[in-house]
């Protein structure tokens, strides 16, 4: 049976992590009428745009934090979801990796990785 | 060049070397209901179902694992190497004398064992280049203390005056404090303590009679009496600034409430107090059979608290406000405060100390503002005094939130009372869940002083 544990302080609700976008995502962290022309700032939408991969934004660059196998989204995606399970996942948690290009139906769009950060990253 | 302080846990070799006995404990389960479980790492409170308590009291730890686990998910707080920063808030024992004679005074009356003396204008800027030199763009605290400072009003002055021009320069803001008996402000340094926004701590104990005890001027005269006659336009009108109480609680009379209510209808709107541990009258500092009762005081105030806010009152207490700010943030710990590490302090003569306490000290001595603040000193002290790298400290459930006791008085007088700061925690987690429930929005909007 799984214990019933509710979290009372600060440091023990930050402990709970749920699936899901965390809480910066909501509408109501944008920007809003603070600084017109930048209503809303769009890094902050989505961290989860591939399955099983969760990411931050970082002044470095796109970071991979770290891999989900409990995302819904792998129960999609068998194959992703066993690579994530076998040696894929198994380099993939190992040293720090970033995003540098995203590659759809014969486009691709660089993302920015500043090196130096990086290098103190790694 | 900022070096680095490793205040993660000691290794087992250093922990077997200080003697330690068994696994430091990772849960303490709270006494009374409801069901209330304490994470040691990250300070984290939880409650759990009946069922689930009553096997972690039968099994223990083992049992805990659904609780341990969660707390992988965060890197405890306690175990982060961090870079050691310049400190950013001095205290310039501007007045090494006092104009009272009181008789638990840790200070020697303002001279710390040596001889009457005032720091220099020069010294006090040179202490303020320091400060800012390490910095910027941030806030900076610098804070007067003695002796009674008020003995030393012209380096008072111009030392602020100078901080606020120099802090103007390197962009950064400087927040400013004083310790004082009160007795000797006037008119015109009430104006400054409010447009400088002063935090003014005001020494006194309680009533006239129970603060005459011990706070006497040197012919005998009352320094409440003193004190109330010169403060009492400050509180009727603090402005800017901010007035507190700080009482000193001796083994001679025990009572909190009656304390706190005195200084409240004095005009004070925070008081907090502090138990006498070490004092060159041994008669005086509490004895390990006091510190129950101390307990039981300190419960007891805390419950006319209590009744205060569900009237509708703000927080007055400060011990109990403080607990229950750093319980809500899940403070956690591994020194006692930040002597030595953010914060430092300087003697008239212009050397550095760990803190206002240890003063002329040379165990506690961190250099001095001629050649700078001694960046080893500061580091070995710190490492020193990991509260891991102290027994029993390393066995107990409250060390990330005790921190291991004033390095001072532990130092000095070893430690004691550690039954009444786990039974005073236990009490303030047992408050905080209670707050939690009937005012959340309380601790949410961080209503309680700050």
């Amino acid at each position: 049976m799984i214990p019933k544990i509710f979290p009372r302080n600060l440091t023990a609700r930050a402990a709970v992590e749920v699936v899901g976008n965390p809480v910066n995502t909501r509408l109501e962290s944008g920007v809003g009428n603070c600084f017109p022309g930048l209503e809303f700032d769009h890094r902050n939408l989505d961290r989860r745009f591939f399955p099983g991969l969760v990411f931050e934004f970082t002044e470095a660059g796109v970071l991979l934090l770290h891999t989900d196998l409990n995302d819904p989204a792998l129960d999609e995606n068998p194959g992703v979801k066993k690579a994530l399970a076998g040696k894929t996942g198994e380099t993939l948690s190992l040293g720090s990796w970033f995003l540098e290009e995203i590659t759809q139906e014969g486009k691709t769009i660089s993302v920015p990785v500043s090196n130096s950060d990086m290098a103190m990253m790694t | 060049m900022v070096g680095l302080v490793t205040l993660e846990a000691p290794s087992r070799p250093i922990a077997a070397a200080i003697g330690a006995s068994g696994p430091p404990p990772l849960l303490h389960l709270l006494p009374g209901g409801p069901p209330l479980v304490f994470v040691v790492e990250g300070s984290r409170l939880f409650e759990v179902d009946p069922e689930y308590f009553d096997q972690l009291a039968r099994a223990g730890e083992p049992a805990g694992e659904a609780l341990l686990e969660l707390g992988k998910r965060v890197v405890p707080t306690t175990a982060r190497s961090v870079p050691l920063p310049p400190p950013n808030a001095i205290s310039l024992n501007i007045a090494h004398a006092c104009n009272l004679s009181c008789s638990y005074c840790y200070a020697d009356e303002g001279r710390f064992g040596g001889r009457v003396s005032m720091m220099s204008r020069e010294i006090a800027c040179a202490a303020i280049d320091r400060l800012l030199d390490g910095v910027s763009e941030q806030r900076v605290t610098v804070g007067f203390i003695g002796g009674e400072p008020f003995l030393n009003r012209q380096a008072l002055y111009s030392a602020t005056e100078y901080a606020c021009e120099r802090a103007k320069r390197t962009g950064c803001r400087v927040g400013f404090s004083v310790t004082t008996n009160g007795t000797l402000l006037t008119a015109q340094d009430i104006e400054f303590l409010r447009e400088h926004s002063f935090s003014v701590s005001i020494s006194l104990d309680g009533s006239a009679e129970t603060n005459d005890q011990h706070r006497r001027s040197r012919n005998g005269g009352s320094g409440f009496d003193m004190a109330m006659r010169a403060i009492t336009p400050l509180l009727r009108d603090p402005g800017r600034a901010r007035v507190a109480a700080r009482a000193t609680i001796t083994r001679q009379d025990l009572q909190v409430v009656e304390r706190v209510d005195a200084l409240l209808r004095a005009g004070f709107a925070e008081v907090g107090v502090s138990p006498l541990r070490t004092s060159p009258d041994a008669q005086l500092a509490l004895r390990d059979q006091d510190w129950s009762l101390f307990l039981n005081e300190m419960v007891r105030a805390a419950e006319v608290e209590w009744q205060r806010v569900c009237d509708g009152s703000q927080f007055r207490f400060s011990n109990l406000a403080v607990a229950l700010r750093q319980l809500h943030a899940g403070y956690c710990k591994p020194l006692p405060c930040g002597s030595a590490a953010s914060y430092v302090s300087v003697s008239a003569r212009g050397e550095y100390f760990t803190c206002h306490r240890t003063i002329d000290d040379p165990r506690f001595a961190l250099g001095n503002t001629a050649t700078g603040l001694s960046q080893n000193r500061r580091e070995n002290f710190l490492r020193s005094r990991h509260v891991d790298r102290q027994e029993p400290c390393r066995s107990c459930w409250a060390r990330y939130l005790c921190g291991g006791g004033c390095h001072a008085e532990v130092l000095s007088a070893g430690r004691s009372g550690c039954d009444y700061i786990r039974g005073w925690l236990e009490y303030c987690l047992r408050f905080y869940d209670r707050t939690l429930r009937q005012f959340p929005a309380m601790l949410d909007r961080g209503e309680l002083m700050q």
